[in-house]
């Protein structure tokens, strides 16, 4: 970009140093706002120029900002929206200089230094003011990407399918950002697991309060940018030990602008997927998109020009599934033999959304601006004859041994964000003060799929779930649930060489057992005081107060009362899951639900300053107090939280001088915002309990019929005596749960600690290359844990404390990485990063990968001491080796035509894998059987994305883009997930000299956890290491948007 | 709701926003060892100055005791408890297949009632706290355990016959241990006992769950004082169940019915290794070795527990609270 001026001397000019991180963000402001800020000198004289009245101006900007430069020659212009400005400087005896096209991103600080030829200067010759866009960030160490319009319209991003796919959700994008990957339940970031990190849109929380995942999957088309910062922030921001995920919506401004739009993925296009098969079971399933896609509009604009501006927008969006089921005879060995004729089936699974916005900004005065934001996303899944969809993972709930009515769920769901934020300025623009009101709400309601909701007594509510399960003396055969065509059923009888061709493993039918109602809420003030200071440098100081007080109103019951199960010889069920409580001995209550509400109040605050010294060296250091308090359903404290005291130091230094590097490191300490998943589940635990019955009726007894008559299993001749110790005042029932879970009276809350450090340089023009090293280790973990094999549980740190004979929590997470980013200019742009990264110890986070529970702060991996052994090793998403690159072209083909083409390529290592067995007290998958990883590792999985967009440019204001995604362009077929139970059956750990060889030889090291040999030819799974998921297929997404 | 919310967060505002001490965590509210996984383990003492023919009484750990905590008519309260001995002799309980005499709580037989149920109401929600430590206590039990009991003859220990006796517990100043680390797992009380006539007065130490420290064999079985087991096991040449244990019906198929649960080995051993000998301390590992995979007894680690030769429990090695 270049500009003619006619003044030699304005060469200079041309150095203007914006910092601004263009890929990399600052963390410097809160609330996603911008500072412009710089010195203005006399070229003849070098000397800082005051009183030069300076004016900001954009599009994004309602209004124009004016302030005027100190007697140091400073001038500041803080609260600036992200956008596209210019400036321009002006002061009597000088001439008055105009810069444009400066990109400003959010959340970032940017330096534009200037000098202004006096009034009397000679001029001699023409010069060229050449405009830089700005590179470095001098005044920060942070580290994360920031994802704008710009690389959102050049590359494929948000991948169709999975959570949040169709939506084309927000949070998709942190995965661009170097030592982040995708996980279960999001986007890990620095080894923390998704529910660790902070979900924000305009400065509002919008984490689901219960779980700590994204509660609100905002379309990119609403979104004007994405701040994703991993690392090395300041103290205003806090609550996470993860990374900050931010989406600062689009506003409306003196123009009106709008667009339309449309995408549409079809599945019949997708490449073909590798059938997923498993031995020894009888079904087979597939599972492929059908189509996905989204529609809507976006309006922005004026009520009242330079005053009052609107931004509104809907986009529905809508996604389909096709899943069919077979089934199949087996041969006397487990394997798939044929196919039963006549019992293909196939059903959809779907689900609609609806997002909206609603945004008014008002210009009350130039130094104070209100802005109103109102977002929602409600949607339904599942139907009478459709699949619903898991609201957690994204999945589909379609379960092959199940009744269509046992498995499936109606989910309705929504969320809705309200942000009130009012900026103001005194002072001249010195004091800043910046105060956000925010609502976060979420509903979700798991019902029947005749419509019917928990607490129910008619319908599919009303009636108990069955669980089979029987293996002894041989199992279930499938026509004992279906009625099969003839010639299938007689494929299935029973032969002398084979007793059970059609054998099923566990089978569900009846009611849909759990459903549930739950109600999220997040009452959010914050406030944030800036204050702008010269001494021995420039100073912004800050200091804030902030406040969320979270609700989990969770209304849960199952259907019929009573979730029934099998048990193992088929003799008896038992009342596995069943809300209701002892009056006495054996005195009942079965309650068909509970409602569990738990509240959350997080108070904090911070202090932190930003020095400048010469423009060479920032220091920045701060520190941050939180303190949460969790209460429980009986209003009571259940968990107390305070002294989060987060310290935070960080240097920058610029050796070139001329904003053109730095070097940089950081410390920080951040401590985690306790989900309240905790408090619904152990502040008091659920209440539940069981008997069991004879499943026929006997000598001196009734049977129980669950599945055909309910009514059978509630007669008192129908339940059995329950095995225990003479003694016990019950004689028919077990009591589980009630009492609140007991806390460590010493408990410290959780937190994790971080070192970065690194450097950048701009080698070309808008181009960084850098490096940087990440260091993250665990401070105290909360957990819940049993000392005494499951008999009691407790709450506390593992490691410390009445905890401290459990082994420390350890996460430790070693990550170096080498990038180079060119922003989009001249037409393209490019972000390349190599990373290297470890992650080890023996916690992985807030879930449980290997079982994928998220259960924050009570997941299974501490409970019991016989659950440790090998736990430690390298965790779940260690890994290794991750490339990522992105890159951008677009070419103008004829006047009002361009050609856009974008190309990315991921390519990641695999992830470890284990040797589990089955705990005999926790069951399959719990125990480590060798040293975690000791399984190998996954393949490489490779990624190549597409992008090709054809712009015509129907009016000056308006262009039509057609274009097209293509995902996985090579559908590559790599295994994603494999099957990591060595063997089902209860077993020991090995320990000591414990080898793979030793656990493969005959007679193996591996014992039983009842000290019987292990039998490799009996208790081997078959599908170990079998894949279990492989890479998502090609798949293409065709889109049309008119912008004006 | 949300005034409640509002109150809560001011609440919050005033006692936490700005506090730098610790936090100060709720207490656990009053627990008690569950009866559905297992019984108290029980030591009595027997008080000084008490009738001779107290010297004859067969009271001592063989009688276990239950315990169970209950919701109250509304389900809403949670301070009423019951307790309910038993003679729980595991030898022969052992070897008789779990059918041991006199306790099974449904038996019509009149002389085989086991004790009635004790009732009470704890004297408060949560533990009270004294000194390092907090307890949960039981000043009167509404309802004295006691009847009729059959007895049981173990011929290896020597209890006599209990047939046709009366027993009464009667328990005052009951006294649970009641924190985060020890849930009332551990409690003490004052005991009148009586066994047909004769009356007499003990303290009580009791531990849950009930494990025990007397040896077995490879098959699980009780050794006896040559280290000969009690009772031979079934022929076997299942290599899958060497000891026999599997109990099977007349057709020769696994019973589910099997009141011992069909299993092969006993898995509530304060010992985590099976091994050989008799009734020995070295046998009381209430803690669970991180390293180990093992299942421990279940007791809690910091509890300081000896090896009861005349039951063959682990039972409270100190005065009550019985800790290392």
């Amino acid at each position: 970009m270049s500009k003619k001026a006619s003044l030699p001397i304005l060469r200079n000019v041309g150095t203007i140093v914006l910092v601004l991180a263009s890929l990399v963000a600052g963390s410097a402001l809160a609330q996603s706002q911008s500072v412009l800020t710089g010195v203005v000198r006399d070229t003849s004289t070098k000397q800082p120029v005051a009183d030069v009245v300076v004016t900001a101006t954009s599009p994004s900007l309602q209004g124009e900002q004016v302030v005027v430069s100190d007697n140091t020659g400073t001038y500041r212009i803080p609260q600036l929206p992200p956008g596209v400005y210019t400036l321009r400087f002006e002061k009597e005896s000088f001439r008055p200089l105009s810069r444009s096209q400066m990109m400003l991103r959010a959340g970032i600080t940017a330096r534009a230094d200037v000098e202004l030829l006096p009034e009397t200067a000679t001029v001699t010759e023409e010069v060229v003011v050449v405009g830089r866009p700005p590179t470095i960030d001098v005044g920060s160490s942070s580290t994360g990407v920031t994802i704008g319009s710009d690389f959102v319209k050049n590359i494929a991003v948000a991948r169709p399918t999975g959570r949040g796919g169709a939506a084309r959700s927000f949070e998709s994008l942190a995965a661009i950002a170097p030592q982040a990957q995708g996980d279960a339940f999001g986007v890990s970031i620095n080894g923390a697991t998704s529910p660790e990190n902070s979900y924000q849109i305009d400065g509002v929380a919008v984490n689901n309060p219960g779980f700590g995942i994204n509660g609100t999957p905002l379309t990119l088309e609403f979104v004007d940018e994405v701040n994703v910062i991993t690392g090395g922030y300041l103290p205003e921001y806090g609550r996470t030990t993860g990374g900050t995920i931010a989406a600062i919506t689009k506003s409306g401004g003196n123009e009106f602008r709008g667009d339309v739009w449309a995408n549409l993925s079809p599945g019949s296009l997708n490449g073909t997927p590798h059938a997923v098969t498993t031995k020894g079971s009888v079904f087979s399933t597939t599972q492929n998109p059908y189509w996905i896609g989204d529609v809507g509009a976006d309006l922005g604009g004026y009520i009242l020009k330079d005053r009052l501006w609107f931004y509104a927008g809907i986009a529905p969006n809508f996604q389909r599934y096709s899943w069919t089921r077979d089934l199949n005879q087996l041969d006397a060995d487990g394997n798939i033999a044929q196919a039963l004729p006549g019992t293909h089936s196939a059903r959809f699974a779907d689900q609609k959304q609806l997002q909206y916005i609603g945004k008014l900004t008002y210009l009350i005065t130039s130094d104070h601006r209100l802005s109103l934001t109102v977002t929602g996303t409600p949607s339904v899944s599942g139907s009478a004859h459709t699949w619903g969809f898991d609201p957690k993972t994204g999945g589909i709930n379609a379960v092959a041994n199940s009744t269509f009515a046992a498995a499936n769920n109606i989910t309705t769901a929504s969320t809705t964000d309200v942000s009130l934020k009012e900026s103001d300025s005194f002072l001249d623009k010195r004091f800043l003060l910046d105060t956000t009101l925010g609502w976060h709400h979420q509903s979700e309601v798991n019902a029947a799929v005749d419509g019917t909701t928990v607490g129910g007594t008619t319908g599919l509510a009303g009636i108990p779930g069955v669980v089979y399960r029987r293996n002894k003396p041989r199992r279930h055969n499938i026509t004992d649930f279906e009625t099969l065509p003839a010639d299938a059923a007689a494929l299935c009888a029973a032969t002398a060489e084979n007793p059970n061709p059609c054998p099923v493993t566990t089978y569900s039918a009846g009611g849909p057992g759990f459903l549930d109602s739950t109600v999220l809420d997040a009452y959010q003030g914050k406030i944030t005081g800036t204050y702008l200071l010269n001494a021995l440098g420039h100073h912004v100081f800050k200091a804030g107060f902030d406040l969320n007080v979270g609700s989990f109103n969770h209304d849960k019951g199952y259907s019929g009362g009573t979730l029934y199960r099998e048990n193992t010889t088929g003799t008896a069920y038992t009342d596995y899951r069943q809300y209701g409580y002892l009056k006495g001995p054996d005195d009942f209550v079965i309650q068909t639900h509970q409602l569990a509400q738990s509240i959350s109040s997080v108070i904090g605050g911070f202090v932190q300053d930003s020095w400048s010294i010469l423009d060479v060296v920032t220091l920045n250091v701060g520190v941050r107090y939180d303190t949460q308090n969790i209460y429980g359903a009986d209003g009571k404290n259940g968990l107390s939280l305070p002294n989060q005291w987060s310290p935070r130091v960080g240097l920058v230094y610029d050796f070139t001088q001329q904003g053109k590097s730095k070097l940089y490191a950081n410390f920080s300490r951040y401590y985690e915002n306790v989900p309240l998943d905790i408090s619904d589940r152990s502040f008091p635990g659920e209440r539940q309990i069981q008997s069991s019955h004879y499943a026929k009726a006997g000598t001196g007894h009734t049977g129980c019929d669950p599945l055909h008559d309910p009514a059978s299993c509630s007669l008192q001749s129908s339940r059995r005596p329950i095995f225990g110790l003479a003694g016990n005042p019950d004689n028919y029932w077990a009591v589980t749960g009630g009492d609140q879970v007991p806390v460590d009276p010493n408990i410290q809350p959780q937190s994790s600690d971080e070192v970065v450090a690194g450097g950048e340089y701009e080698i070309l023009a808008n181009s960084r290359l850098g490096a940087q090293y990440t260091h993250r280790y665990l401070g105290h973990v909360i957990e819940d844990m049993s000392k005494d094999e499951a008999t009691t549980y407790f709450i506390g740190n593992p490691g410390y404390g009445i905890a401290s004979d459990f082994p420390k929590a350890q996460r430790l997470y070693d990550a170096a990485t080498v990038y180079f980013t060119k922003s989009f200019a001249d037409l393209w742009l490019a972000q390349v990063s190599y990373t290297y990264s470890r992650l080890t110890g023996n916690y992985a986070g807030l879930f449980r990968a290997e079982t994928g529970q998220l259960d924050p702060n009570i997941n299974s991996t501490f409970d019991l001491k016989s659950l440790l052994p090998n736990q430690t090793g390298p965790l779940p998403g260690d890994v290794t080796h991750a490339i990522k690159i992105y890159a951008a072209k677009e070419f103008i083909l004829s006047g009002p035509v361009s050609l856009t083409i974008g190309l990315s390529y991921n390519g990641e290592s695999g992830n470890p894998l284990n040797y589990l067995g089955s705990h005999p007290l926790y069951g399959p998958g719990e125990a480590y059987i060798l040293p975690r990883g000791s399984a190998g590792r996954l393949p490489w999985v490779n990624d190549i994305d597409g992008h090709v967009a054809v712009n015509f440019r129907l009016s000056k204001d308006s262009v039509l883009a057609l274009n097209a995604d293509i995902f996985n362009i090579a559908n590559f077929q790599t295994e994603t997930s494999v099957d990591e139970n060595y063997t089902n059956s209860d077993v020991r750990p090995i320990l000591g000299n414990a080898s793979k060889a030793g656990l493969l030889a005959t007679p193996s090291t591996l014992v039983n956890s009842d000290g019987s040999p292990y039998d490799h030819t009996t208790e081997d799974n078959p599908n170990f290491l079998h894949a279990r998921q492989y890479q998502s297929t090609r798949a293409f997404r065709f889109g049309a948007k008119i912008s004006f | 709701m949300k005034t409640k919310i509002l109150s809560l967060a001011t609440t919050a505002m005033v006692f936490s926003g700005v506090g730098c001490a610790g936090g100060v965590q709720a207490p656990p509210v009053c627990a008690v060892g569950r009866a559905e996984v297992s019984n108290y383990v029980v030591t009595y003492t027997l008080k000084d100055a008490q009738p001779a023919c107290a010297a004859a009484q067969h009271l001592n750990s063989n009688w276990t005791l239950a315990a169970q905590k209950y919701s109250g008519a509304s389900g809403s309260g949670q301070k009423d408890i019951a307790l309910r001995p038993a003679f729980s002799d595991y030898y022969s309980y052992t070897q008789l297949n779990g059918a041991f005499a006199s306790f099974a709580a449904e038996s019509t037989d009149a002389h085989e009632k086991a004790p009635t149920v004790a009732y009470a109401t704890l004297d408060t929600e949560f533990p009270v706290a004294q000194g390092n430590l907090s307890y949960c206590n039981v000043s009167a039990f509404t309802t004295g355990a006691g009847g009729k009991v059959a007895g049981t003859t173990s011929a290896l220990y020597g209890s006599a016959s209990l047939d046709d006796k009366d027993v009464n517990f009667a328990f005052a100043s009951t006294k649970f241990l009641d924190t985060a680390q020890y849930p009332g797992t551990q409690f003490t009380a004052e005991l009148t006992y009586t066994e047909g006539t004769c009356t007499a007065d003990y303290s009580a130490v009791a531990v849950w769950p009930w494990s025990t420290c007397y040896v077995v064999d490879d098959c699980g079985l009780i050794l006896d004082t040559d280290g000969h087991p009690l009772f031979t096991h079934k022929p076997s040449s299942d290599a899958k169940d060497p000891c026999g244990f599997t109990d099977t019906d007349a057709k020769g198929n696994p019973n589910p019915n099997a009141a011992f649960g069909n299993v092969g080995y006993q898995d509530n051993l304060c010992s985590q290794e099976f091994t050989s000998g008799n009734p020995d301390d070295t046998q009381v590992h209430n803690y669970t070795s991180t390293g180990s995979g093992l299942l421990s007894s279940g007791v809690n680690p910091a509890y300081a527990l000896t090896c009861d030769h005349a039951s063959g429990y682990c039972v409270a090695a100190k005065p009550f609270p019985s800790l290392k």
